[in-house]
């Protein structure tokens, strides 16, 4: 066995440790706990309020159009950070700076085009049944 | 400021986007957006004059932006065949969109994006730009393709072509990811250099596992055999205009980088002894896909059908092409593409873009059940636009004047001169394969002028945009067949810009601004 | 550089890759086949990632954002056609999805 697995050893006794944890965890629980599963105690926990309605309900397609869009504009961002990272060493040089400043200027504005256009389509007020929606089935 | 001007055919096209989307957020909600088509086009065309004017030198000296694209005559030439389906697609769309209840501002927009990713594509050096090019054209064909919210054989067109698209994207990159493992470089100038310096034969499981990964990648693009399963499906089920789009930018930028890239990257002939050798997977894939598309398309009966399984077996003739690729003239090892392919394409997509235009002028009120028995008796019932068909149909037939013909003589006539012996079976395999695909074309001319109507004939939309975009692409089917010589001259003069890495007699090529200390 | 070969890496991202595959080509779950396409996408992230580790350079690691970016795009586009599949057939089996016969 050589030093090859040596990384390996942690991952390991992370996940053997972790399981182990859990399980003790539970067995404890189990021995010494109270069981009384009458009445409100068995009913799903919704912080306090009665469950208003079963969880496998079918949600509205508005709100599948607006994790759409949240996956779009969210992962944009990651071009934002390596940018901000090198923006100060870019200032350094007038040239680089201005450009570095410019690209990243083009790069919100079409983002702010897009949002722009997918508010005004609508598509953000889920609300009410905005303008044009594009979604308004189920 | 020259970079700015340089890369103007790409911002002009994603400008033109952004314009179209921007006038139809500002335009009443209810009004026609058939005019945002003429806005689209005229964009497109701006496009094509600064390709022409600024893409006209050679990148093997001096690839662009840090080597990020070539901007090269090259280039220009696929750039002018996405940028006439484009704006063919756009025209076309004007009057069939309304006709089909999807009138939407948002499909000239996405067809200006998915042009600008296709000059990407077409361009790029760098293959993470490449892979970039590739995903913004697809991503908008894919919209594009389901684009008809009230058929559902759009929409499936649109889910089909998306995962087995997002599948052939997948691979593309994990085979960029393999050719990064062997040489440490994105880049392909740098790619293909790196491997003619370093023996490639000795360690060859990397970029032998990248070869087949890429070309099955754009093997799909350009539907090719047996990576062709979703064109028929995806080419019937979408609006047509869309498939004028598919079958004509899509696959020329598809063979245009497959071209570019394998020339590049794999310019060492050591590579022809890897397992499974580049020349030996093309002929493969191209005798393989004339013979499946043709077969297949003799038994079709919808028209949309059989121009698809036409558009796959061009395929087949152009990776026959792609297989005999030619040494340069007074240096024995570097191959480029060989001549016949630009110049065929550039038939092909005139005559493609042709037919399936038409194709989307027939039919009506959101009906598009294109079946030999709807176009029966169109000779008479529309002559005009039966006659365009007929030259466009026989073009790609390969009937004698027209372009289609002087594509499959040059071609086949190239492929012989680069190895008269040796290729002659393949070229008679091709030839009787041209002779098979006569039957099923002439099947459509038949039903349009020697059948009488059937109970539901076809009717027309009429459209002034659509007609003369069916007339010039007819006429320019009669123009190339009769007078091809520019064309192939403009043709041999791309072929020797193919490759971006050029390898000198036996030896290594080492340009003067060698960057290959790199490593 | 002590550590995990790299030969380990190329196992995981081959495995995923093939996994994601396998997945596109065989499940009838339309958001299956979805999820099987970033899977797939992921498998080449840590080729890329290894092969970067491996030579010590970052250019993969900027390869790796953009196709991030490009998988957020992807699944937006997806996730809207997987909607309006479901418009249409009520369900998103692409088995039932077969009103045009390759």
């Amino acid at each position: 066995m050589g030093a090859d697995y040596l990384p390996y050893v942690a991952i390991v006794l992370t996940i053997v440790l972790s399981i182990g944890l859990v399980g003790v965890i539970l067995v404890v629980n189990a021995l010494l706990g109270p069981k009384d599963l009458s009445g409100a105690k068995s009913e799903s926990f919704e912080c306090g309020n009665p469950p208003a309605d079963t969880s496998r309900k079918r949600f509205s397609v508005k709100f599948y159009v607006v994790a759409i869009f949240f996956v779009v504009f969210d992962i944009e961002a990651v071009f934002l950070f390596p940018w901000a990272v090198m923006y100060r060493d870019l200032l350094k040089s007038p040239v680089y700076g201005s450009i570095a400043l410019a690209e990243v200027l083009v790069f919100t504005g079409v983002l702010a085009v897009g949002l722009w256009y997918v508010w005004k389509k609508g598509a953000l007020d889920w609300a009410f049944d905005g303008a044009r929606s594009g979604g308004t089935d189920d | 400021m020259k970079d700015l001007l340089m890369l103007s055919p790409i911002w002009l096209s994603a400008m033109t986007g952004i314009l179209v989307l921007v006038i139809d957020l500002l335009s009443a909600r209810k009004a026609p957006r058939g005019f945002l088509g003429y806005v689209t086009a005229a964009g497109f065309a701006a496009t094509g004059i600064a390709a022409v004017h600024y893409w006209n030198g050679s990148a093997l000296e001096a690839p662009f932006l840090t080597g990020m694209l070539a901007l090269d005559g090259f280039g220009a030439f696929f750039a002018l065949l996405i940028l006439l389906s484009g704006a063919a697609a756009a025209l076309f769309a004007i009057d069939y969109l309304p006709q089909h209840g999807s009138d939407r501002g948002e499909y000239y927009a996405l067809m200006a994006f998915s042009v600008c990713g296709a000059l990407v594509f077409l361009t790029a050096v760098d293959l993470i730009t490449m892979f970039l090019g590739l995903e913004i054209m697809s991503l908008s064909v894919y919209i594009m393709a389901a684009m008809k919210q009230s058929s559902a054989r759009s929409t499936e067109a649109g889910m089909k072509y998306f995962i087995l698209g997002g599948l052939a994207s997948a691979f593309l990159l994990f085979g960029i990811a393999f050719l990064y493992g062997a040489t440490g470089s994105l880049n392909m100038v740098e790619i293909g250099r790196y491997f003619l310096e370093h023996d490639p034969t000795r360690d060859y499981l990397f970029p032998q596992v990248a070869m087949i990964l890429l070309v099955a990648a754009l093997g799909f693009k350009v539907a090719a055999v047996p990576f062709h399963m979703w064109t028929p499906d995806v080419y019937d089920g979408a609006p047509t205009p869309v498939t004028v789009f598919m079958a004509g930018a899509v696959k020329a930028v598809g063979f245009a980088v497959l071209a570019r890239l394998l020339l590049t990257v794999y310019q060492n002939p050591a590579f022809d002894e890897m397992p499974v050798s580049i020349p030996g997977l093309l002929l493969t894939l191209s005798i393989l896909t004339m013979f499946v598309g043709n077969i297949l398309g003799i038994v079709q009966t919808n028209v949309k059908r059989i121009l698809a399984y036409s558009s796959i077996t061009h395929a087949g003739y152009l990776l026959l092409g792609g297989y005999a690729t030619m040494g340069v003239a007074g240096s024995s090892g570097a191959s480029v593409l060989n001549d016949g392919v630009p110049f065929y394409l550039l038939t092909y997509v005139v005559s493609t873009v042709g037919a399936f235009g038409i194709v989307s002028l027939l039919g009506s009120r959101g009906e598009e059940d294109m079946s030999l028995d709807h176009i029966a008796g169109l000779g008479r019932r529309h002559p005009v636009l039966a006659a365009l068909m007929l030259v466009c149909v026989l073009s790609l037939a390969g009937v004698p004047p027209l372009a289609g013909f002087m594509g499959k003589f040059f071609l086949f006539r190239e492929v012989l001169a680069v190895d008269p012996n040796g290729n002659l079976p393949w070229v008679v395999i091709a030839v009787l394969n041209s002779f098979i695909a006569a039957y099923y074309y002439l099947r459509i001319a038949v039903y349009m002028y020697f059948r009488e109507p059937g109970r539901e004939p076809v009717s027309a939309i009429r459209g002034v945009p659509g007609y003369v975009c069916a007339g010039i692409a007819a006429l320019l089917s009669i123009w190339i067949g009769l007078f091809p010589a520019r064309y192939i001259a403009a043709s041999q003069e791309v072929s020797r810009d193919s490759a971006l890495v050029i390898a000198t007699t036996g030896d290594v090529a080492r340009p003067a601004a060698s960057r290959s200390g790199k490593r | 550089m002590t550590g995990v070969p790299l030969s380990h890496f190329l196992v995981l991202a081959v495995a995923l890759f093939t996994i994601g595959a396998v997945g596109v080509v065989t499940r009838r779950n339309a958001l299956v086949a979805l999820m099987s396409l970033e899977l797939m996408l992921n498998g080449v992230n840590v080729a890329f990632l290894a092969f970067a580790r491996w030579r010590g350079d970052a250019l993969a690691n900027a390869a790796v954002f953009i196709v991030m970016a490009v998988a957020a795009a992807e699944v937006a586009v997806g996730l809207a056609l997987v909607i309006a599949l479901f418009r249409h057939n009520r369900s998103v089996d692409l088995d039932e999805a077969t009103r045009m016969k390759g």
